[in-house]
């Protein structure tokens, strides 16, 4: 792999690391694998790549994909909370749906080119003046980010937000609206995937109504790549194992595209890459069965 | 304190399987009250305890607490006013949060919810103060994740979270009951120092019939549904397990333990 290509890798992995961050929301911290993130995605990447083709700042741009993944995740959660539609089936519901209001969100084109428009990564790069700036700044977006959560998760809601996820008895039993803690999780969720997304479609300078299928995969598949490789030991080892677990699946994708993969066998490999790294788990409780009873046996 | 009257619940209501979980129920507790209730299984003792706490709602009556209706109010409201420990030590915690931001939580019960730092300097040392009088060692762990704890240590933990935050009731639902007999005793006599804090009133619910008697001011037995003995005083000194199996025929075996 060229240098020029692993400097992308790690740029891509930079902006994957905050949906990767927003996946960590509803799957660590909520414990509710959240599939509206396949089209909270895209619609981040309409919204920001509408403003900037229709000439607005760029960074007005991402406000509204982070307002508008926000109004999807709090779809997905009252679909829970208010109906009783299980969290699952919730997420698919609104990744469907999504689909249609981003196409509208699009203005009926299925991909929008932002070649000739502004973006943060066009005006850094200038403002800067410096190789690989587009890397600098998303590790600085990165960065604060990270940082943010951080800060938030100690807060009292955070604490709230976190319990909610264990045991939601308890969080009820301490006088704490459940419902509206899985509220908050999955609009700040999919807010940070739908900003994920606007930075993406800048990025690139393009946006593509299809590119949502299977995010949610390599959303997981940091996430757990980041805790084992990197540690859960405390929560700020565990939020930057989250962004390089990003970072890491992103460079190891670069690397096999760089040795042949065609670029149709992507969602496969995140798919077995993620089915591999959730039975970890149970396959070690397997092995050590395995042993225990061998053990007693000799 | 709390006021209860006429509750009734119905579970299945129009089907075969209907059942008449609490039938037409009234009760006073008053405060510093340290309640005991014991009977059979399906005699309604938790669903007493959860339409008080709103997990489920009544299909008839009023329940007050300190003069105010909380009948209709969502159980997460309820809260605020009443500590709650489950039988299962596992639902008392959050199980991978530390033991003092598990206190935390139950800490700013009445406080408002926002981006405040979740735990300061203060609170931990009241923290500190208030576990090391528990003489269980936790707090020189409180750094440590609540799923490290033993199921005793879990128990005294959430009982200690109950009424951290002053609430007027304490409701606890088998506490004792998935403990080791030197746990139970340990969390049971931290229960009885507990349900000495003034402004509050305590009511727990146990298959022990023994400790029923020993624990406490007051004893109810219900069955099916109904409350049918409620003794405190001069009377219930004067009551033995025996007595009371041979005045209500009690059959059960896991009652006598």
């Amino acid at each position: 792999m060229t240098l020029a290509a692993l400097m992308g890798s790690i740029e891509l992995g930079l902006i994957y690391g905050v949906m990767a961050l927003g996946v960590f929301l509803s799957f660590r911290t909520l414990n509710t694998p959240d599939l509206t993130v396949d089209g909270s995605m895209v619609t981040g990447m309409a919204s920001s790549a509408v403003m900037c083709s229709m000439g607005y700042h760029p960074v007005l741009g991402l406000l509204l994909s982070f307002v508008a993944g926000c109004l999807a995740g709090s779809v997905t959660a009252l679909l829970n909370t208010k109906l009783k539609i299980q969290p699952l089936l919730s997420g698919i519901l609104v990744m469907l749906g999504l689909y249609s209001i981003n196409l509208r969100i699009m203005g009926g084109k299925s991909n929008i080119a932002l070649t000739k428009s502004d973006t943060i990564f066009k005006n850094f790069s200038d403002l800067a003046g410096i190789p690989y700036s587009s890397l600098l700044l998303s590790m600085i977006i990165l960065a604060l980010i990270t940082l943010a959560f951080y800060y938030f998760l100690k807060t009292r809601l955070g604490f709230a937000l976190r319990a909610t996820g264990d045991n939601e008895d308890m969080v009820r039993a301490s006088g704490i609206n459940s419902n509206l803690m899985r509220l908050i999780g999955l609009a700040l969720s999919n807010g940070f995937v739908a900003l994920a997304g606007g930075l993406l479609a800048q990025y690139q300078s393009f946006a593509d109504v299809g590119m949502g299928v299977g995010m949610v995969v390599i959303g997981l598949a940091s996430v757990i790549i980041g805790e084992v490789v990197f540690g859960t030991k405390t929560l700020m080892r565990r939020l930057v194992a989250v962004s390089l677990g990003a970072i890491l699946y992103r460079t190891i994708i670069g690397f096999a595209f760089a040795l042949g993969m065609p670029a149709s066998d992507l969602k496969l490999v995140s798919s077995v890459i993620v089915t591999f790294a959730l039975s970890t788990g149970i396959m070690g409780e397997k092995f050590s069965l395995v042993r225990k009873a061998g053990e007693t046996n000799a | 304190m709390l006021r209860i009257e006429g509750i009734t619940k119905i579970f299945g209501r129009g089907t075969v399987n209907e059942k008449i979980a609490l039938d037409n129920i009234t009760l006073t507790v008053n405060e510093g009250d340290f309640i005991t209730i014991i009977g059979s299984n399906g005699a309604g003792k938790s669903t007493l305890m959860n339409c008080i706490s709103g997990v489920c709602l009544v299909d008839a009556g009023k329940i007050f607490l300190n003069r105010a209706d909380i009948t209709r109010l969502p159980e997460y409201k309820r809260s605020r006013l009443i500590g709650r420990v489950f039988q299962d030590p596992l639902k008392g915690t959050a199980f991978d949060m530390t033991i003092e931001e598990n206190l935390a939580i139950a800490y700013s019960k009445n406080k408002t919810l926002g981006l405040q730092r979740g735990l300061n300097k203060r609170d931990r040392e009241i923290f500190r103060e208030k576990l090391s009088a528990l003489g269980m060692g936790l707090e020189n762990r409180m750094k440590q994740k609540s799923k490290l704890l033993s199921g005793g240590q879990r128990q005294a933990l959430t009982l200690f979270m109950a009424v951290i935050s002053d609430p007027m009731l304490l409701l606890l639902d088998e506490h004792t009951a998935a403990l080791d007999p030197g746990a139970a005793m340990k969390v049971l006599s931290l229960t009885d120092e507990f349900s000495k804090v003034p402004g509050m009133c305590t009511m727990m619910i146990t298959h022990n019939m023994k400790a029923a008697l020993e624990h406490g001011n007051r004893t109810l037995l219900m069955k099916d549904g109904k409350i049918v003995m409620d003794i405190s005083g001069e009377e219930r000194r004067q009551t033995t397990v025996e007595k009371l199996i041979a005045k209500f025929d009690i059959d059960n075996d896991r009652m006598l333990l």
